[in-house]
Parts: C-alpha cells; structure tokens; sequence
C-alpha cells in the first residue's frame, strides 16, 4: 500500500514537472511568435538593426524556430550582411531540407555574395522541379549572365518573359545578354518589348543606342541616347549620355 | 543596387568573355579619360556597369514568414508561381511592387516598374 501510494505521488510530481516545463515552453513560444511579428514589421519599415534585435531576442527564446531564423536571415541580407544570411538560410535548410524560400533565397545570397556556381545550381535544382517557376529562371538567368555566359542567360531570360510577359527586367536583360552574344536583332527587340511595358526605362533607351551605333545608324544612336538622358535619374547616366551624344557630334 | 559588387565582377568576366566580339574599352580606362573613348566604347563600358542587368529590386527575396508575413506555403508558392509575386505583405502598408509609379514617363524613377500586375490585381 505505501508502495502505491509513493509511486502514484512520484507519478504525480513527474506529471506536474512536466505539465510546468510544457507550459514554460508554450509561453516562450508564444513570446517569441509576438517578437518575430514585431521582427517582420520592422523589418517592413525597413527597421533592419532593430528587426535584427528583435529576431535575436525571438531565437533565444525558440532557438530551433526555423521561420525566426528565416526571417533574420532577410535582415541580415537587407543589412548587406550576406555571408551571415547565406548561413542562416542554410541553417533553415539543415533543419527543414524542403523549406524551399530559404533555398531560393540561399540561391539570391549567393549571386550577392559572387559564389554564382552555388547560385545557378540551386536555381537549376528549382527549375527543375518547377519548370515554371518565373523567379527560378529569371534568377538562373541573372547567375549565368554574371558568370559570363550571356547566350545561356538570354535563353532563361527568354524563358521568364515568355512565362510572365508583363516582366520587363526579364525582356530588358534578355535584351542585355543579346546584345552581349552579337544578336542585335534579337536585342533591339527585347529592348523594344521592355520599353512597351515601361516608356520611362532610361536604361532600354541606352541599350538601343548602343545596338545603333553597332549596326551604324549614329542618327538614330544620338536620338536614343537623348532619350535616355532626359528620362535616367541617375546623374552619373546622364552624364555619360551627354558624353556620347557629344562623340557622335563630332 | 544590392547586388552591384556581383555584377561588377561578373561583368569583368563578361567583358573578357566577349572580347572577341566586341572591343571593349581599353584596359585601365576610367571616367577621367572618357573623352577619349569613342561613342561605341563608352556605351559598352557603361552596358558593363551601370547600365547593366536589373534583378527584382526590393522584391528579389522571399517575402517574411509569420505573424505580419506571409505563411510558409504562400512563401513556397513564391518561388515556384509563373508570375511574378511578391510584396504580399503590402496590406499592412507596405510599397506595393505592383502599383503604377505616380507622374508622366518622364518622372519615372531607375529602375523601372518591376513586374506588371499580378494576375489577382488584374481582376
């Protein structure tokens, strides 16, 4: 009997430690889950080193919160740090191997961080698996293209266009990889197609000058360079417009 | 732009790569001796530069994940939908990547607008 009744009074303590530590960790779990809303709208705000606080504080708290350290991944990259948001989207993956916005992000963080091998190996992995992901093909793209390899990066910049056609990076960059592997005709179309989307894309305007005064037309050259001067907002553009419209003055 | 340290590097290698078909600017070229250059040269040194590719801008990342985010499968959809999404969160008052920029072409800020609507908004 007193047996029993140590045991049922062990039972009950065991069961009332453990009902504590559980209540302990559904607290903790749900400061940490009113810390990372904070976290996500800071980070809106574009609040990065307080967000990065506030994910800090959410992770000590739920260290294995793998949506917590996704998002103090962003920060981290919004914060140029991209060595550190590489890791903590690869931490994500470690815990979760089928989180796939961690891994595209990683994919992203690599193109920032020039490790453009890593990067187009993801971007292949989600293509895929997704052939019609639009972001995967227009980021493999972007990969093939820094690394070189312009005819490569035309044909997936070909492929995000023709899956979102309103995308007018993805025609403004096919246009620049064109351009880049001798294909003007290809380019100037392209260019042309990111100007219908946006009359106002200075850079579209500065590409077909380009693509005339490769095929000669130093009249129609000068027009569009006076168009992507009047229409850039960045000075150091329209200072390099004037200069060539000046060189096809003389 | 985020991503100006890649591109530069990756355009220095583009800039090798395609030697052969273009004569790029020559070696050691800076601003200061521009005037120097002829039209075609300077627009390829700026095609290699600033006027390079363009990514997503501030929508290249996976929208946030939780309370005031989007939920993980909304942020997987992301990455794997035909049209550009992105800014979820712009109920919460957040730049709505999708709106049309206020003022004539002419006033249009570099870079342009990033995507078009998404097919919801077309509605």
């Amino acid at each position: 009997m007193k047996n029993w009744t140590r045991a049922l009074l062990v039972a009950v303590l065991l069961m009332g430690c453990t009902a504590a530590a559980s209540a302990d960790s559904f607290f903790e779990q749900l400061q940490a889950d009113a810390l990372i809303g904070t976290g996500i709208d800071q980070y809106h705000r574009a609040n990065y080193r307080e967000a990065l606080g506030t994910f800090d504080q959410a992770m000590r708290l739920a260290p294995f919160d793998v949506e917590a350290r996704y998002d103090r991944g962003l920060v981290l990259y919004a914060l140029g740090e991209y060595k550190d948001a590489a890791s903590e989207f690869a931490q994500c993956l470690k815990q979760q191997s089928d989180f796939v916005p961690a891994l595209f992000n990683l994919g992203v963080t690599d193109i920032a961080l020039g490790d453009l091998v890593s990067a187009r190996t993801i971007f292949m992995r989600i293509v895929a698996d997704h052939p019609s992901s639009v972001r995967a093909n227009f980021d493999l793209g972007l990969s093939h293209y820094l690394d070189g390899q312009p005819d490569q990066a035309a044909k997936d910049f070909a492929v995000a266009a023709l899956l979102h056609p309103q995308y007018v990076q993805a025609h403004y960059d096919r246009a620049l990889a064109e351009y880049r592997t001798g294909n003007l005709v290809a380019a100037n179309m392209e260019a042309n197609a990111a100007l219908k989307l946006n009359a106002g894309y200075a850079k579209a305007y500065f590409l077909l000058g380009a693509i005339d005064l490769r095929q000669g037309n130093s009249g129609s050259a000068r027009s569009m360079f006076q168009q992507a001067q009047r229409l850039a907002s960045d000075p150091v553009l329209k200072s390099l417009c004037t200069q060539i419209i000046q060189q096809i003055g003389a | 732009m985020r991503l100006r340290a890649a591109i530069a590097a990756g355009l220095a290698l583009i800039a090798l790569a395609s030697a052969s078909t273009f004569a790029g600017p020559p070696r050691g070229a800076t601003p200061a001796r521009a005037s120097s250059l002829s039209a075609l040269q300077l627009a390829d040194q700026a095609l290699s530069s600033i006027v390079g590719p363009d990514d997503e801008g501030s929508y290249r990342l996976i929208d946030p994940i939780g309370p005031g985010g989007v939920n993980t499968l909304a942020a997987a959809n992301e990455v794997y939908a035909s049209h550009m999404l992105g800014g979820q969160y712009s109920m919460w008052g957040v730049e709505d990547p999708f709106a049309q920029p206020n003022g004539p072409p002419a006033q249009q800020q570099v870079p342009p607008l990033p995507y078009g609507l998404p097919r919801n908004r077309l509605r």
